[in-house]
């Protein structure tokens, strides 16, 4: 008990030194006091409250200051109180709230007692109190535990009842799990069916994704096939090229050494021609030279014959002489002398002439010499020239032995070709390997073609897959949210159950509320009436179960019609998607078409502006007789032309001669018609006559004559004229009024028709009229 | 009943051969003319198609072309001809310089059951006259001819057509690499005849 709180604990020692048994102190507190109740002995403290305790630590207190202190002990309570009413006292006051009042101070200890006093008077009022609530809360929980006890026996019926109703709910929802357990494996097969097909479609997605990189694999092997084709083609197209230019410059160098080598043979064909010429002319002149070797030799036969005529004469003439030696004495010695002279004469000429012979034959020799040495010299050139031709034919030999050894290389390239022959035949198979190339290149180019077009089917029909797929997500989707909407329905249907349940439990504690109220004799009685509520509450129950099964068949019927109607709108989709693709590749493949046939026509348009024409239905047709066949009419036209040109330039020559004639004609005209006045104005001052001349046509014979009409210079009138008129070289004098007159008349049978001189009568008719115009 | 302006505008395959025929002369002509094949003095100004075409006056081509219009004239009507082509050549090389290409569609409805068709002559002169001013202005884009040239007339026609007397098959006449240059068409419901020139191609160098 005393060890209760630390802070008594803290208090007892600090008092404990002080309190021994037997010690003045004690005897003091021992010591009672007038005025106070007899107190109990101090053993009891240990014993006893707290209260007491506190009043010995006021004693204590007072003991250590020296001064009196009245303490209270309070007796123990009548009422037995419980070790917790002293736990609350304790609590009450609190192990630090003091009622103690230290009064270490001597001056104040009357004042000090008398609020101990006051204290203890306090201190006693408050612990009677709280005595007494003590009580009364011991009454009222006393009462509320008897309470709680019959509570306790009412929940431990009603937890049966509610054990029981329990028992039958769990029935229920065992029998509803049951349900949605049966409910969810179909939606689980349902869904694992959706599933399977889903998975199905994958696996189908996944063959075609294969299949089409099979294609795109058989595409690009394809493409690599027409690559290498087409490689190959170019390579055979090089190849050719190449052969090509080779053969060309081939053919060309063997045409320039063809040509040279013509040229060569012209040139030598030439130059024996030249040869051949000189040799017939050297031959010709060898002729001619035998021929004037000839007749020299004639000539020299006749001279020698001559000589030795010459010879014989003298000879003659010198036996003559020996005869006339012989015959004259006289003259003998002169006649040796003169013979001696003769023979070293006739000796001086034999040698003179075997000279003269040496000489010819010199001079033959010479010509000869200097012919052979032209000749030579000829050759000397033709040498050297045929020198210089065979350094350049060396040269030119050296040349194409080496292009023959180029080629010769060439060929040992080529492969297949042993001979020059071979080269052609070699590049006619390159071309054909090319054309056979280029026509891989086409079957691959189509192949690739084909394969495009495979390849699109293929996407389409991924994208067809890949449509159905996410059709069948949708499909998958839609059973998930069915699925979903049922979880949600038999989240309402057990949250309908439990609202029942709740209901159920609320009707169950209205029944037990009213058992309980009932009495007990009443409950047989009334048992019959709950359990009718019961049954009409099952049925209720039942129909309201009976409803939610009909919506949910009803529900479930919508549901299969709504994915009815969505596979129809899905079969629709599917078979609308197919149409539309059907279309597109329709579509596609008249594009084809078209540019196909557009390429076809740009190519046909060329072939037309060129010309071209098709020979199994079109023939080409002219006119024999055209204009190119005739060309002489056509060329006459150039010629023509030609000619028009020059034509015109005479022209403008000629009209600017003309023009220039024309002034000169002008001028002429000009002049004469003033020399023909002049001569005419002289003809009449010198014979007295103004001769007029016009032309006519004769009255008899139409022919035109000239018709000269002559008037005097003495004329008496204008009247008197004279006509005369020219025929053919004869001058008929015209009667006119005047020369019927008969002076006139007369001089006109005298002088014209006598003596036929007009003249004469001109003359005569002058006299007469000046001497009749003076003599007037 | 019937007025003047549908008679006028029925198109029969005579008509129509006649109209061709007559185009084509008239075109060949001034070709000529315009590449300068003869000399301009020797062309005469005739008024035709609502414009002044000149005519050659040269008695042997004027005798030309006449026997190879009535002969087209006459293919036109069975409809066997398929094309006419003016040759350009050199007279001296005799390499071909133009070759004026007149492709003729006929109509097989017409010329085979006789039915008839109908256009105004105002639209098919109005389409000779495009043709007509081509050819003249062809000569700004076609290369000079400098040397001395001659022409011929080529007719191709089917094959199973009869050659007639004074006629012959002849080479094509072909250009080496041609240039190609579309002209207009004219169009008589009956026959169409489509026009191009193809000329000698030489490099500018």
């Amino acid at each position: 008990m005393i060890t209760r709180s630390p802070v008594q604990r803290r208090r007892f020692p600090s008092s404990s030194g002080l309190l021994e048994p037997g010690s003045p102190a004690m005897d003091q507190l021992q010591r009672p006091s007038p005025t106070k109740r007899p107190r109990a002995p101090p053993d009891h403290v240990d014993d006893d409250d707290f209260l007491s305790r506190r009043a010995l630590e006021v004693y204590n207190g007072a003991q250590r200051s020296g001064s009196h202190r009245m303490i209270a002990f309070t007796t123990r309570p009548e009422t037995d109180l419980g070790p917790g009413e002293f736990d609350d006292l304790v609590e009450h006051f609190g192990p630090g709230s003091s009622y103690t009042l230290d009064c270490d101070d001597h001056d104040h200890l009357n004042d000090s007692s008398r609020c101990t006093y006051k204290c203890r008077s306090m201190v006693k009022s408050e612990v009677l109190e709280n005595l007494e609530k003590r009580e009364k809360q011991v009454f009222d929980l006393q009462s509320s535990v008897d309470s709680l006890r019959s509570k306790l026996s009412l929940t431990e019926d009603s937890e049966k009842r509610l054990v029981q109703s329990k028992k039958s709910l769990e029935q229920v929802v065992a029998a509803s799990s049951g349900r949605e357990a049966s409910m969810h494996a179909q939606r689980l097969q349902e869904s694992a069916k959706s599933d399977e097909m889903l998975r199905t479609q994958l696996k189908r997605c996944h063959e075609l994704q294969a299949r089409l990189q099979e294609e795109m694999q058989l595409k690009a092997e394809a493409e690599a096939k027409a690559l290498a084709a087409e490689a190959r083609a170019l390579e055979a197209e090089q190849e050719k090229l190449i052969n090509k230019e080779n053969s060309t410059r081939e053919i060309n160098q063997l045409s320039r050494e063809l040509a040279r080598l013509r040229r060569d043979s012209d040139y030598s064909l030439k130059r024996l021609r030249v040869e051949n010429e000189t040799q017939m002319e050297q031959t010709q002149l060898v002729a001619e030279e035998i021929d004037t070797l000839m007749t020299q030799l004639d000539e020299e036969k006749k001279l020698l014959a001559q000589t030795v005529e010459e010879k014989q004469e003298l000879e003659h003439k010198l036996a003559d002489a020996m005869k006339q030696l012989a015959t004259r004495t006289t003259t003998g010695s002169e006649a040796d002398t003169v013979i001696k002279h003769l023979q070293d004469e006739l000796n001086k000429s034999s040698a003179d002439v075997a000279e003269a012979r040496k000489l010819k034959q010199m001079h033959v020799n010479v010509a000869l010499l200097k012919e052979q040495l032209h000749s030579e010299q000829l050759r000397a050139n033709r040498a050297e020239a045929g020198l210089t031709d065979l350094v350049n034919l060396q040269s030119r030999v050296n040349v194409l032995e080496s292009e023959l050894e180029r080629w010769s290389d060439m060929i040992e390239v080529i492969p297949g070709a042993q001979t020059r022959d071979d080269v052609p035949r070699c590049i006619a198979e390159l071309q054909r390997a090319a054309v056979a190339a280029t026509a891989k290149t086409g079957d691959a180019t189509s192949q690739i073609s084909e394969l495009k077009i495979a390849v699109e089917r293929a996407e389409r029909s991924k994208l067809l897959a890949e449509a159905r797929a996410s059709t069948l997500q949708e499909e998958v989707a839609d059973a998930m949210m069915n699925a979903a909407r049922l979880e949600r329905k038999i989240a309402m249907l057990s949250s309908e159950r439990d609202g029942l349940k709740r209901i159920l439990e609320s009707y169950d504690s209205e029944e037990a509320v009213i058992a309980s109220h009932r009495k007990p004799g009443d409950k047989i009685a009334n048992l019959s009436t709950p359990e009718k509520s019961k049954d009409n509450r099952i049925q209720e129950l039942s129909s309201a179960l009976n409803d939610a099964q009909q919506n949910i068949t009803q529900l479930d019927d919508a549901l299969s019609q709504s994915n009815n109607t969505a596979a129809e709108q899905r079969q629709k989709i599917e078979s609308l998607t197919e149409e539309l693709n059907d279309a597109i590749e329709k579509i596609n493949s008249l594009n084809r078409e078209g540019e196909r046939l557009r390429k076809e026509v740009a190519g046909l348009e060329l072939k037309l502006g060129r010309g071209e024409f098709n020979r199994a239905t079109t023939k080409v047709l002219h006119l024999v007789k055209n204009l190119e066949s005739g060309g002489s009419s056509t060329k006459s036209t150039v010629v023509t032309r030609e000619t028009n040109k020059t034509q015109s330039e005479e022209l403008a020559a000629l009209t600017k001669q003309i023009a220039s004639l024309e002034k000169r004609e002008a001028r002429y005209r000009q002049i004469f018609a003033d020399k023909i006045s002049l001569f005419r104005e002289a003809c009449y001052l010198l014979f007295g006559y103004k001769v007029q001349m016009h032309e006519e046509k004769d009255s008899l014979t139409l022919m035109p004559v000239t018709v000269f009409t002559l008037q005097s210079i003495y004329a008496a009138s204008d009247e008197d004229k004279l006509l005369f008129q020219l025929n053919q070289g004869r001058m008929d004098m015209l009667a006119t009024d005047f020369t019927t007159s008969p002076e006139i008349s007369r001089q006109v049978t005298t002088f014209l028709k006598n003596f036929k001189s007009i003249p004469a009568f001109m003359a005569n008719l002058t006299m007469e009229l000046f001497n009749r115009t003076t003599l007037s | 009943m019937a007025s003047k302006q549908p008679t006028r505008d029925v198109i029969t395959l005579k008509g129509s051969a006649a109209i061709v025929s007559e185009f084509l002369c008239y075109s060949v002509n001034s070709i000529l003319f315009q590449r300068g094949v003869y000399p301009a003095d020797e062309f005469g100004r005739v008024k035709k198609y609502g414009m002044t075409l000149l005519m050659c006056q040269q008695e042997r081509v004027k005798a030309f072309i006449d026997t190879i219009t009535q002969q087209i004239a006459t293919w036109l009507e069975t409809g066997t001809l398929q094309r006419v082509v003016m040759v350009i050549a050199s007279m001296s090389t005799k390499e071909v310089l133009e070759r004026w290409n007149f492709n003729i569609e006929n109509d097989n409805e017409v010329i085979e059951k006789g039915v008839t068709r109908e256009k105004s002559d105002k639209d098919i002169m109005t389409e000779i006259q495009a043709i007509m001013r081509q050819i003249a202005a062809s000569v700004t884009f076609l290369p000079n001819i400098e040397e001395a040239c001659t022409f011929d007339l080529l007719a191709y026609t089917s094959v199973d057509s009869e050659v007639p007397a004074e006629w012959a098959e002849s080479d094509a006449r072909l250009i080496h690499n041609p240039q190609v240059v579309k002209l207009r068409s004219i169009d008589t419901m009956v026959h169409q005849v489509e026009a191009m020139v193809a000329y000698k191609f030489t490099e500018e160098l």
